[in-house]
């Protein structure tokens, strides 16, 4: 499970519990206040003024005008349940009462009227409210009901919190949903890759934002490789158009060289014919870097065999004349180690390996090559004896050059890193530069 | 001295400069039946009136490319096409391609390696007797074309696999080969661990064409790498 999506879903559950229980306090007090019934306190009211304002004189009990409302109706029973005084008395109240009736109404009703006693010294006083303005009820709880109720507070509150957090669990797990698939859709967003997401519930708005986003990344991306491709179009264009009135400039100097010249001419031609190729060596390397920085794969991608490319690259170094200060010394471990890559590109990077090598020591130096495999990469060492390489190479090893000088180590470098490789070097008595790829 | 000199070579290419540049060369090289045509039109309709040894053509001609060009010269021609590019990437679509085509080459170039790579397919192709049969050894000489070794009047014949170990030599002689290359040409792809097979080829081999086979002075060892077959210049 994924752990911010995870983490967003436990603060939602627990929130949600939070909420409910804070709810839960909230209506029990709620419902406390409820239980005070001011229309009900209206007729206690009622009763205790006619208990206090009845009195009696030789004509009989009186009461003051006003304090029995219009809709009430109030009677007084003597001892023997007979009625001695009666206000606004309806005629279905009978005049005389037993002691059942007396225990029947006590807490009830009288004729459907709810009724209300108060004892005086003089009587017994029972006040009518109007039919069906009040339901009476009897509760009672045992005492053992009391003094188990804290612990089913507590038991109600705790199952409670157990139900809010089951409902927040389901209801939350739509939440859950929605929220992994909008990470999901803004991670790859962060890659770079095509998002959609549906656009639909509480997250439409985001949704919308994160694939117009996308859209829009993809638009840019599509400029961007629009324009590099451009780019190396056009830079491998004019390679390619340099390339043939090159083959005029070189091909007429070496006819030159063959016809009749002065010492002077001669050396002129050679010039140019040694200056041709440098540039056809530039026009070379230029293609490779532009093909290098634009495209982040190799493109033509086959299994190479570490092996036979060093002995066939070391044996061309020796053929094309490599002087006697210099020797090159293979130490092949693994015969069948083989790599996912561009031949002719691994190749080049193995080669201005060596020739750094051999044009940056003078005097001549050994140059070992060990290959081998390790936990499922080649590894190829290439050391020489002579002098290092400066640490400012080093430093910048990542870093293409601005001109041609100095190009042949970082090229190296970028062509094992665009397959995925790895190249460290060092300086141990003499240059160690060490290769890891991945091998197939 | 060039053994090819009277064979036929067209030259196709649409840029009239190199078109002449190649043709001087050639010339300069001892070629003297030289045919250019500036298109496909022009390669097709002079290969099928005359009789070509061998083509050189540009990849990129204004009426369609060098490949198609050869699709079709293959239908009634058999003779090899050494192919002219400007891009170094075409390398790939040559081999890939599979069009039977004999070599390539990249512009720009020296004219010595056109030269070499011209008389190369020529050789491998019309390899004439006379020339690449008989390799001079110090005390002995070695005949290809009956595959033996001659020593005074003894003869001393050579296995198939002794002949084109000997010849792939020869055609790089002083240079090494490395062991691959060997192998491929003796086993053909698929040769992985044929090295020390390869070795006791080279073993029979140096008896019988060395004076002593212990110290080796024609096929040297480069160690780890591959042999070289030195011999002195003929």
């Amino acid at each position: 499970m994924n752990k911010t999506v995870m983490r967003i879903f436990i603060y939602f559950v627990l929130t949600a519990a939070a909420i409910s229980l804070i709810l839960l306090a909230v209506n029990m007090t709620s419902f406390a206040f409820l239980q005070s019934d001011p229309q009900n306190n209206r007729s206690k009211a009622i009763l205790s003024d006619v208990s206090e304002s009845l009195y009696n004189d030789d004509s009989g009990f009186h009461i003051g005008k006003g304090i029995i409302p219009h809709d009430y109706w109030c009677i007084l029973l003597d001892d023997k349940g007979n009625v001695i005084w009666s206000e606004n008395k309806p005629s279905d109240i009978p005049d005389h009462y037993s002691l059942r009736d007396i225990a029947r109404i006590s807490k009830w009703y009288l004729e459907d009227y709810p009724v209300y006693m108060s004892i005086e010294d003089y009587g017994l006083i029972i006040l009518g409210a109007p039919k069906n303005s009040v339901g009476k009820y009897t509760i009672e709880y045992s005492m053992n009901w009391f003094d188990t109720l804290p612990q089913r507070i507590i038991k109600i509150i705790i199952i409670n919190m157990i139900l809010a957090c089951i409902l927040a669990c389901i209801f939350g797990a739509t939440l859950y949903k929605r929220l992994k698939m909008l990470l999901g859709g803004i991670r790859d967003l962060r890659d770079e890759k095509n998002v959609k997401l549906k656009e639909k519930g509480i997250f439409k708005e985001l949704c919308k934002s994160i694939n117009e986003t996308s859209r829009s990344v993809e638009r840019k991306n599509y400029l961007l490789s629009e324009r590099d491709n451009a780019r190396l179009n056009w830079i491998a264009g004019i390679s390619h158009d340099i390339r043939t009135p090159l083959s005029l400039v070189i091909g007429n100097a070496e006819a030159l060289e063959g016809s009749q010249l002065t010492e002077a001419d001669r050396k002129r031609t050679l010039a140019i014919k040694t200056q041709g190729l440098k540039i056809k060596k530039l026009v070379e390397d230029l293609n490779i870097i532009s093909s290098l920085e634009y495209d982040m794969q190799p493109s033509r991608k086959r299994v190479v065999r570490i092996c036979p490319l060093i002995r066939r690259l070391t044996a061309d170094i020796i053929n094309s004349g490599l002087e006697e200060k210099y020797s090159i010394e293979l130490m092949l471990g693994d015969e069948s180690a083989a790599v996912l890559g561009d031949e002719a590109l691994l190749e080049r990077a193995l080669f201005n390996i060596i020739n750094n090598s051999i044009i940056h020591n003078n005097n001549g130096c050994d140059i070992k090559i060990n290959e081998g495999l390790k936990n499922g990469n080649v590894y190829i060492e290439i050391n020489d004896n002579g002098k290092g390489i400066s640490s400012e190479v080093i430093e910048n090893i990542s870093i293409m050059p601005k001109t041609a000088h100095g190009i042949g180590l970082p090229m190296a470098y970028k062509i094992i890193k665009v397959h995925g490789g790895n190249m460290e070097i060092v300086n141990n008595n003499g240059a160690v530069i060490r290769i890891m790829l991945r091998a197939v | 001295m060039n053994e090819f000199a009277e064979y036929r070579i067209l030259i196709a290419d649409d840029e009239k400069d190199i078109l002449k540049m190649l043709e001087e060369i050639l010339r300069r090289a001892g070629f003297v039946n030289i045919y250019k045509a500036k298109s496909c039109a022009e390669a097709l309709s002079i290969a099928q009136r005359i009789p070509i040894s061998l083509y050189l053509l540009d990849v990129m001609l204004p009426d369609g490319d060098g490949f198609y060009l050869f699709e079709s010269i293959k239908q009634f021609s058999h003779s090899p096409a050494i192919f002219i590019t400007a891009r170094g990437e075409n390398e790939d679509k040559i081999r890939g391609l599979g069009l039977g085509a004999d070599d390539y080459i990249v512009k720009p170039f020296l004219s010595q390696e056109l030269i070499l790579r011209i008389i190369a397919v020529l050789r491998r192709t019309y390899s004439k007797p006379r020339t690449i049969g008989r390799i001079r050894l110090s005390d002995r000489e070695i005949d290809l074309e009956n595959a033996v070794v001659t020593k005074g009047n003894e003869e001393l014949p050579l296995t198939a696999k002794e002949y084109i170990l000997i010849k792939k030599l020869y055609e790089n002689k002083n240079k090494i080969v490395t062991n691959d290359s060997l192998c491929m040409a003796v086993w053909g792809s698929g040769y992985y661990g044929c090295e020390n097979t390869l070795m006791v080829h080279i073993r029979h081999l140096r008896k019988k064409i060395e004076e002593d086979p212990s110290k080796p002075k024609h096929i040297i060892t480069a160690r780890g790498l591959g042999y070289r077959l030195v011999i002195g210049n003929e």
